[in-house]
């Protein structure tokens, strides 16, 4: 939706308030609802869907293979696909080497690692079905749902082929699947909206059109870590707003991160354990 | 009420633009080309030293050139492929390859090569190919090694200096089986600020990049498995684990590079543009004017290519043997006849031989 | 089968970029005594301006082995409705030959390849996912500098070719970490910028200011490293916990920070003390290489 100059003006003076008033009464840190689903596929070691209301919507697959560890230069292959962009578009490219950067240097391969030469590769396959804002925070979140609830089959061979010859051998009882890891949790990317001194927590489509400038900012274990960048969320350079920023803003909008993702990933997690117990087989 | 028409003038650089065959024609009456040169002067081409970085600090080249004229500059990479021969096919002394050129300038504009890029590779593949400058022969991949892994330590082997006896075994297994191979050239010729017709020099960066072709020696690693049947207990499915890596590497090895025999030189490439031009006599009064048509040598810039539309291309190598003539009368005022065509030829000679 | 293109028969192998059988051969040593090179000195640089002809403007830098060369078209009228500003775009494209840093990481799933690196690089077709990214930092970071309402219903298109970088060669050791090619990956994206920046300035594009870049690297010591080089081939054991940030300002505007990319390697925090460190760094390091920039302009209106 392309807003006119006069309802720009007025998100543009509503959004630079302190604190900002922004669109659907949000306050600056508060995500938009979703709505998600895991582990439905049942071809995929580990799936996930997200919805959110405006109609962005989001699945992903992650499945697996056995590779030879020394034969792969990387254990996580990612994959993404967004309806009415083309694969080679600057669009998916950057979505493509954001998630593959955050999960190829953040991604413990301890947990693929089968035994002194064989490891699981995961391929990330991500379906972006309809979006409106930029969808890296709805991909991301996503992400994390499924590696949350990937699970691989168990090995049943010996661990140990240093000395013995031994191919890898898997149970065939999918109970016996294992998690990655109870504890583990992926890392995720939160986009950030600038605009005076605010800085606003997943910008909405609207209010993509009025910043003066984005950021991306990963997140793990409890902190930020890298990679950090800056981007235009709006998909044409036509956003006649967007200028450079304070450098102070970097800092703040880490301490922002610090402080309000770790209840993001709270809730994500809340929302893995309920979907385990929940005995619906609908997807929404 | 009469309005006065006022005369309007423009400066030459805005003339060229609005009617450029007027302004060529006004600098061919006073002797002089719009780019300073004389009729039959060609622009100076200049060549970097074969000692360029590019060979030297990418493994994957094998031959390059920089090629600058005025401001356009020509980087021209060769790579190399490989391709199985025919088994029972046997390699005749006279059979000549050419190589595999992609032309790209710079234009800005991106997406798919345009008709001049394609024209241009495809000219350039014929030419070369029948200039019979490259034996199919030099390409020919006479032997190749082979490499062991033992304990991670990788061990290249080759039939003519095998340095230990233990493995001679091995490599006759092998040697038995081979196929035969040979290499494929590839050319890739980036073109920076075009400014008029680049056939010639793209000509000249093939063949100067060609003659500092240096082959390196191939090797085969057969260590590598190739398929690893995954088994699960209990059950007939089996997984396939596949590694699709081809075997064929190159050594690089420095000191087992050899030379690329070529076939002769290749030739020097000229191109001509024929115009009819009005000389004014000194005298303003005398007439009538006297027209000729006249020979411009290496034909640069707007007015001239947007003008001269007879034109002929010549090749001619060292020994004066005209390899490729193409002649385009465009233009049925300034044809080239063949009196020109002589005099063209015989440029192009002398040109060729002081090089 | 490409037809636009020609790319040899049908059935042509590329041959991977194997090992030396010369025990001898050994990659040269390219490894820069750290005590030489004091913390604070910028790598010494050539520019030049205005080479392309047929561009409205054009630089070419070199800096240690990388060659960039930038072209600006524009503005060029667009067809279509009427749009009050201009429209810009940048495309950056690396010459076939040149190893891209991370390919193996990043590149894998292009169409023009799937996956298999064995397909003649001459027959490429669109831009890679790392030609995409270095595209979209650089668009990012100049958007903001181009006075973009003078030019209603045109287009400007920046398009940077990458004719040589530092490290060339082919790596096919596998078992090479992973932070490297996000290392030289930033430091090539660095001089893109800064000469974009230029080539902007060549082709008289009104600007509110010329953006320039710098790129430091902390350890995981508190050491701030300007302007960090190749350690070579004796990669000083790949300390874990170092941060290596591109960001670029315009500095006569209040420091403007237009642009910002910082990687590291292992998941460990950036605090705010290191943030600081590496945004007053590449400020810095950005001001020196401007007051360069500036000399280099100075001169040649003269």
């Amino acid at each position: 939706m392309i807003l006119s100059p006069a309802e720009r003006s007025y998100l543009y003076d509503s959004l630079s308030q302190k604190p900002p008033i922004r669109p659907g009464a949000r306050s600056d840190h508060q995500f938009r609802p979703l709505e998600a689903k895991t582990s439905f596929l049942p071809n995929s070691n580990g799936s996930a869907r997200i919805r959110l209301n405006d109609g962005s919507e989001c699945m992903i697959s992650v499945k697996s293979k056995v590779v030879v560890t020394k034969s792969v230069t990387n254990l996580i292959d990612v994959d993404i696909d967004v309806a009415g962009f083309r694969d080679d578009s600057n669009f998916v490219s950057n979505l493509k080497y954001n998630l593959t950067s955050l999960l190829i240097t953040n991604f413990p391969s301890q947990y693929l690692k089968l035994t002194s030469k064989y490891s699981f590769k995961l391929f990330i396959d991500c379906i972006v079905i309809s979006h409106s804002s930029y969808p890296l925070s709805l991909i991301s979140l996503a992400t994390y749902l499924a590696l949350k609830t990937t699970r691989l089959p168990l090995l049943v061979s010996e661990v140990n082929d240093e000395e013995i010859e031994e191919q890898p051998t898997f149970s065939d009882d999918w109970d016996n699947a294992k998690y990655l890891d109870e504890a583990f949790e992926p890392p995720i990317f939160i986009t950030l909206g600038v605009i005076g001194t605010n800085l606003l927590f997943d910008p909405s489509i609207e209010e993509e059109q009025v910043l003066e400038n984005g950021l991306i900012v990963s997140f793990y274990k409890d902190n930020v870590i890298t990679p950090i960048s800056n981007i235009n969320l709006a998909t044409n350079s036509n956003n006649s707003n967007f200028k450079g920023l304070n450098q102070k803003l970097i800092i703040e909008s880490i301490n922002l991160c610090n402080k309000y993702c770790p209840a993001i990933i709270k809730a994500l997690n809340t929302l893995t354990e309920q979907d385990d117990e929940g005995d619906d087989d609908h997807i929404f | 009420m009469t309005t006065e028409l006022k005369q309007v003038s423009f400066p030459p650089e805005v003339l060229a633009r609005i009617v450029p065959d007027v302004s060529l024609q006004r600098h061919l009456s006073i002797g002089l080309r719009p780019n300073l040169r004389n009729f039959l002067e060609f622009k100076p081409i200049e060549i970097a030293s074969n000692e360029n970085n590019l060979t030297t600090s990418n493994n994957n080249i094998f031959g390059s050139s920089i090629i600058k004229s005025g401001n356009t500059t020509v980087i021209n990479t060769i790579t190399l492929g490989i391709v199985e021969n025919n088994a029972n096919e046997k390699v005749e002394d006279d059979v000549y390859v050419s190589i595999y050129p992609v032309v790209d300038i710079q234009r800005g504009r991106s997406g798919a090569p345009s008709d001049e890029e394609m024209i241009l590779s495809q000219n350039l593949f014929e030419t070369i190919l029948h200039s019979k400058l490259i034996p199919k022969k030099s390409l020919n991949i006479e032997s190749y090694g082979l490499a062991t892994n033992e304990d991670g330590d990788i061990k290249i082997f080759y039939p003519n200096n095998n340095e230990t006896s233990s493995s001679s075994n091995e490599y006759e297994d092998f040697e038995s089986q081979r196929k035969r191979y040979s290499f494929v050239l590839f050319s890739h010729i980036k073109v920076f600020s075009k400014v008029s017709t680049i056939f010639d020099l793209c000509h000249v960066s093939i063949l100067e990049a060609l003659k500092n072709v240096k082959l390196p020696r191939v090797y085969m690693t057969d260590f590598s498995t190739t398929k690893i049947v995954m088994k699960s207990r209990n059950s007939n499915t089996r997984g396939l684990v596949g590694i699709n890596k081809n075997n064929i590497n190159i050594d690089l090895n420095q000191d087992l590079y050899y030379d690329l025999e070529l076939n002769g030189d290749g030739g020097v490439s000229s191109n001509f543009g024929a115009i009819t031009t009005t000389n004014r006599s000194e005298n303003e009064d005398e007439e009538p004017q006297q027209q000729t048509v006249e020979l411009l040598a290496d034909l640069e810039g707007e007015a001239e290519e947007a003008t001269i539309l007879s034109r002929v291309s010549i090749i001619v190598d060292k020994s004066e043997r005209i390899k490729r003539i193409s002649l385009i009368n465009g233009d049925n005022n300034s044809e080239i006849g063949l009196d020109l065509l002589q005099k063209a030829i015989d440029v192009a000679k002398l040109r060729a031989k002081n090089v | 089968m490409d037809r636009r293109r020609l790319l040899g028969p049908l059935n042509t192998i590329i041959p991977n970029i194997g090992i030396s059988s010369n025990p001898n051969d050994i990659k040269p040593d390219t490894t820069i005594d750290n005590d030489e090179v004091s913390a604070n000195q910028i790598q010494n640089f050539f520019l030049k301006t205005g080479i392309i002809e047929n561009a409205n403007g054009s630089a070419y830098l070199e800096v240690g082995n990388s060659i960039i060369e930038v072209s600006v078209f524009g503005p060029r009228p667009i067809r279509g409705s009427f749009v009050d500003r201009a429209s810009f775009s940048v495309e950056c494209k690396f010459l076939p030959y040149i190893t891209q840093p991370g390919e193996q990481i990043y590149n894998t799933t292009n169409q023009f390849n799937n996956g298999n690196s064995n397909t003649n690089a001459n027959g490429r077709t669109g831009l890679t996912t790392i030609e995409q990214r270095i595209s979209a930092y650089v668009e990012t970071a100049l958007l903001p500098s181009i006075i973009l309402e003078k030019y209603p219903k045109s287009t400007f298109d920046i398009f940077i070719t990458i004719i040589s970088t530092e490290e060339g060669v082919n790596n096919n050791d596998e078992d090479d970490d992973n932070s490297a090619p996000n290392e030289q990956l930033l430091r090539l994206t660095n001089w893109i910028v800064n000469c974009s920046s230029v080539a902007l300035v060549d082709a008289s594009v009104e600007l509110k200011d010329i953006v320039t870049s710098g790129i430091v690297k902390t350890t995981s010591d508190g050491k701030v490293i300007f302007d960090p080089r190749s350690q070579g081939n004796e990669e000083e054991e790949q300390e874990e916990g170092s941060v290596i940030g591109v960001a670029s300002f315009m500095n006569l505007r209040n420091d403007e920070l237009v642009g910002i990319w910082i990687e590291r390697q292992g998941a460990i925090n950036v605090g705010d003390t290191e943030m600081n460190n590496i945004l007053d760094g590449c400020n810095e390091m950005s001001k020196k290489i401007r007051a360069n920039i500036n000399t280099y302009l100075a001169n040649s209106l003269e």
